[in-house]
């Protein structure tokens, strides 16, 4: 998986640019009103000796819900519904308000923005950097608020077309978590 | 007349000595008046936690403002002038950089508090099991905010205490400070250094607070950016200093509204009809001598007088200027000779005789507030009448009273005539009023304290808000443990927190709080401590708990580290909280009293609270072991080390209004029955009495038919105004059937009795515009009382017209 991302990576880097950017980036991501996608989520965490893999189902809908359903290792969900957040680990419920926490909102509202093509929601908390082209492209995201940057370095996304195929964060002390995103075509 | 007069000088001795003492006496206008003389058990619980406790001197304070950033600013810049001027032992607003110093303090005190640790928790399994656990723990979706911990805390024992805090009531959210759900208010809770009793210093401390507050919005104007949008912020206040410094003030402000008012209306009245000054500061010298006799009497009784005694007062100057006016007004026969000594002053003497029935009734009840009433309105009305009686003939007036014209006489006599008539009709108005008040749906009696609270619908709004935004607890159900010092009571309550976990996971609780959570108790700790691995031992350990774990043991020296220490650790103390967040909340709910301490473990049922109460009870059961005795009131459980009380502070209260209530009931009942003994055998006449009591009852079920129809709820004052309405009423009826033997006496008594009902009904007329609901409600009940009681004794019991041929017997004297 890591090196088919590396490779679409290093791809995107010579498709010569054809005036691609962020805003038609957006309009695609933004035609698809809702949807579902199967995830892989690995994160490579320098204190332990192996990476910690976890995966299930994501489920968006424009223009502000995102399900994020984890079924292994352990069931686990977390709801995004405008400002609310709800976690349900282990039986317990907790909810906050997204906006009162910038670190968290930075996190999964960048997750919902992408997959909603919500432009104002990824800008609100990110600079952004696009390279490549419509069939494969390369977003860098990188916290414009101070605490955010202080444990997030930067997020990269790539996608094909209005598809996000996957999510990198690179934590500021070299952390990171891998999110491969492979949706689930509506019937 | 050059004989010495005794009389004024003792009357002018003893009005120095009262106000020399009244010089020295303490007011106060606190909750005092509402809460019982006797408490139980429970009842203790609640006074002092209103009087004394935390939460006598906590605050909830709100900021509501308009954008997030702004109330970030006003919250941070207040709470820190609040802690400069050193009015507050805390202030807490849910600072991040307060939170991380508390999460530091909860690290470093992490194995004394998780409820996690026992021995076994630090064998191989106990470790390879926690840590496993944890590691899962960060393959969450916030995992990654605890990798920081897991070299340190491999077993999540700071997780574990946060959850174990979770119930601890706080704000939901947190972002730089606490903010309200809806985002519109930012939210602090204080303790304010001054002692809840301590109003004037309370007051201070809010005005300080006040201050603060307005200094910290023009620090952000100045700050704020042009562009921004400048909003508007408010400062909201809650809490029992609040409450305490508010009643207070309404109280005081009433007392002097109220007093003003009836002084203004009295005075105009008299100024009307005798049209003299000297007349009119005559007429004042009684009154003026039963307040301060009054004031004095309830500062020798009770040590200190309550400014509710001091408005209500303002009602007796209605009924004590009666005294005078029926001094001033005697009649004289056309020969010049005064009735007054003769025939007006033995029924005055016995109109303060069943005034002092009625009025020592109260000086009986339980309620501080309507004791020192009574006492107040005998000693009152006492030195009113004897100022009447002995002090003012003795005055150099010259001629007093008036000789009513032959036609006067006749005029009343026919109306009089004319008002018999009406008896049937008022019979009949009188039953429907009966049957409405019967078929009535809604209780006519209200059943709860809260509508003798002085606090406006305004101040109880807001208190809830907080309340909630706070999602401080809702104080109604609580467990309280009591015990003669704080590890006694900090051991039970742990024993309670035990129980109450198995209720919440059966589901018959919902949540609860307690200190256990926060402080356990020195055994405990000592019990923790103990568990704890040597390094050594640690270290050996860990290699074969980590094995199949992604984890190297050569990465955890911080943790084996951590852990040693801890097994020297101090132990923990409240000092040790001492600015935190948890000093606010343990300060909820652990306290120290006179006799010892007390820990509130607030909980909220679930399902159908009798159930669920029953069950909490039966599951506290247990802690009767070593019971010497039940406790009597069938809810505490006594245990050898202090006792265990489920209350339910609604039911406390309601239990302590109904108590109160059927006291008054039973205390106005008895104070009428001796009021009619009294006065069947002083007129000697079963039918007089009859009619009389007929007149009454009548003027009674009208108010109170009134009341309702109104839309009032009628409550514990209410009926404290109708046995004035007996006293009062008594009074009329007693001067008309007396004179209604005497043909010339007839005509001369009603001018007199007229402006004395107008006097009592401007008195206790005035109390009806008090906004204070037990002032209120005893104006309303008996200025329209008075009237109709007039009324109805003129049309039962006066005689036709005719006089009586028979002499009569003259008991009076």
């Amino acid at each position: 998986m890591l090196k088919k991302i590396i490779f679409s990576v290093l791809c995107c880097a010579w498709i010569p640019a054809h005036a691609f950017d962020i805003g038609q980036l957006m309009d695609e991501l933004a035609q698809r009103q809702q949807g579902r996608a199967r995830f892989e989520e690995i994160k490579y965490i320098a204190i332990l000796d192996k990476p910690l893999h976890a995966s299930g189902e994501l489920y968006f809908q424009a223009p502000n819900t995102l399900e994020k359903r984890t079924m292994k290792p352990k069931q686990e969900l977390l709801a995004l519904e405008g400002s609310r957040i709800t976690l349900e680990r282990d039986g317990k419920k907790k909810q906050f308000n997204l906006n009162h926490y910038p670190q968290v909102s930075a996190f999964v509202g960048a997750i919902r923005g992408l997959l909603t093509g919500n432009r104002q929601e990824i800008e609100q908390n990110y600079k952004t950097q696009l390279e490549g082209g419509i069939e494969k492209w390369v977003l860098t995201l990188t916290p414009s608020d101070e605490r955010v940057a202080d444990v997030i370095q930067s997020v990269k996304v790539s996608g094909e077309k209005g598809e996000v195929r996957s999510i990198e964060y690179v934590q500021r002390d070299g952390d990171h978590s891998l999110m491969i995103i492979d949706p689930i075509s509506d019937q | 007349m050059k004989k010495t007069r005794w009389s004024v000088i003792i009357w002018l001795v003893s009005l120095m000595i009262c106000a020399a003492w009244i010089a020295h006496s303490r007011f106060t206008a606190d909750m005092s008046a509402f809460l019982p003389k006797n408490p139980s058990a429970e009842q203790t619980l609640l006074v002092d936690q209103l009087t004394t406790g935390a939460l006598s001197r906590t605050l909830l304070i709100g900021i509501e403002g308009d954008s997030v950033p702004q109330l970030n600013f006003l919250s941070t810049t207040f709470a820190r002038r609040l802690r400069e001027s050193g009015k507050f032992t805390f202030i807490a607003n849910g600072d991040s950089r307060d939170l991380e110093r508390d999460q530091a303090l909860l690290m470093q005190y992490r194995y004394l508090l998780s409820n996690a640790i026992t021995p076994e928790h630090f064998s191989v399994d106990g470790l390879a099991h926690a840590i496993a656990q944890n590691i899962e723990n960060m393959n969450s979706s916030f995992g990654l905010s605890i990798k920081g911990l897991l070299l340190r805390d491999p077993t999540g024992e700071m997780l574990a205490i946060i959850d174990q805090f979770g119930d601890t009531s706080r704000p939901e959210n947190m972002g730089d400070v606490w903010i309200s759900q809806d985002g519109k208010r930012a939210l602090l809770i204080a303790q304010t250094s001054a002692s809840g009793s301590d109003t004037d210093a309370q007051e201070a401390t809010l005005k300080t607070a006040q201050k603060a507050f307005d200094d910290s919005g023009q620090a952000f104007q100045r700050n704020a950016d042009t562009v921004q949008k400048v909003g508007t912020a408010r400062l909201l206040l809650s809490g029992t200093p609040v409450f305490s410094v508010s009643s207070r003030n309404t109280i005081r402000n009433e007392a002097t509204k109220l007093s003003l008012m009836g002084a203004v209306a009295v005075v105009t009245l008299l100024l009307l009809v005798f049209r003299s000054l000297i007349k009119v500061l005559v007429c004042l010298i009684p009154v003026v001598s039963g307040a301060v006799a009054g004031i004095a009497a309830v500062s020798v009784c009770f040590g200190v007088v309550h400014g509710m005694t001091l408005a209500f007062g303002t009602a007796l100057i209605g009924e004590a200027v009666d005294y005078s006016i029926y001094y001033l007004m005697q009649p004289r026969l056309q020969s010049g000779e005064s009735l007054w000594r003769s025939r007006f002053w033995p029924t005055i003497r016995l109109g303060v005789l069943t005034s002092i029935c009625g009025f020592a009734a109260l000086v009986f009840s339980s309620f501080p507030g309507l004791a020192q009433l009574g006492v107040y309105s005998i000693a009152g009305l006492c030195a009113a009448a004897l100022t009447t009686r002995f002090v003012l003939p003795d005055l150099p007036l010259g001629n007093v009273g008036y000789t009513p014209t032959p036609a006067f006489g006749q005029r009343i006599a026919r109306s009089s005539n004319w008002l018999r008539k009406l008896q049937l009709p008022i019979m009949l108005l009188s039953l429907i009023a009966l049957v409405y008040l019967v078929l009535h749906k809604a209780p006519v009696w209200s059943q709860s304290l809260s509508g003798l609270s002085p606090m406006s619908a305004v101040e109880l709004q807001r208190d809830e808000l907080l309340r909630r935004d706070m999602g401080a607890p809702d104080m109604r159900y609580l467990v309280a443990v009591t015990g003669k010092d704080m590890e006694s009571v900090l051991r039970g309550s742990e024993a309670v927190t035990q129980t109450l976990n198995t209720l919440q996971r059966q589901g018959v609780i919902a949540r609860f709080e307690s200190p256990s959570r926060i402080l356990p108790s020195q055994q405990l700790q000592k019990m923790r401590q103990s568990a704890l691995p040597a390094a050594s031992q640690l270290q050996a350990s860990l290699p074969r708990a980590l094995r199949g774990l992604p984890l190297q043991s050569a990465r955890l020296t911080g943790f084996v580290a951590d852990v040693e220490n801890s097994r020297h650790l101090p132990l923990l103390t409240p000092a040790a909280f001492a600015g935190s967040a948890m000093q606010a909340s343990l300060a909820a709910l652990l306290a120290q009293r006179p006799d010892g301490w007390v820990a509130f473990l607030p909980l909220r049922i679930t399902k159908d609270p009798e159930a669920a109460k029953q069950q909490v009870h039966n599951a506290l059961q247990p802690f009767a072991a070593g019971l010497t005795g039940g406790s009597g009131d069938g809810q505490g459980v006594k245990g050898s080390n202090g006792a265990v009380y489920f209350v339910d502070m609604v039911a406390a209260s309601s239990h302590m209004y109904t108590g109160y209530f059927n006291e008054a009931l039973l205390l106005a009942l008895v104070g009428s029955l001796v009021i009619l003994v009294l006065l069947t055998l002083v007129l000697k006449s079963w039918r007089t009495t009859l009619r009389i009591m007929l007149s009454l009852s009548i003027a009674i079920v009208w108010v109170m038919a009134g009341l309702v129809l109104l839309g009032h709820q009628l409550n514990l004052l209410h009926l404290v105004g109708i046995l004035l309405i007996v006293a009062v009423g008594s009074n009329y009826a007693l001067f008309f059937s007396q004179s209604s033997r005497d043909a010339p006496l007839q005509s001369a008594t009603l001018p007199p009795v007229l402006i004395a009902n107008i006097a009592t009904v401007l008195g206790f007329g005035v109390l009806a515009f008090s906004q204070v609901p037990a002032l209120n409600a005893v104006g309303m009940t008996v200025a329209p009382g008075a009237i109709l009681a007039l009324f109805l004794s003129l049309v039962f019991t006066r005689e036709a017209g005719e006089p009586t041929p028979e002499p009569t017997p003259d008991t009076m004297r």
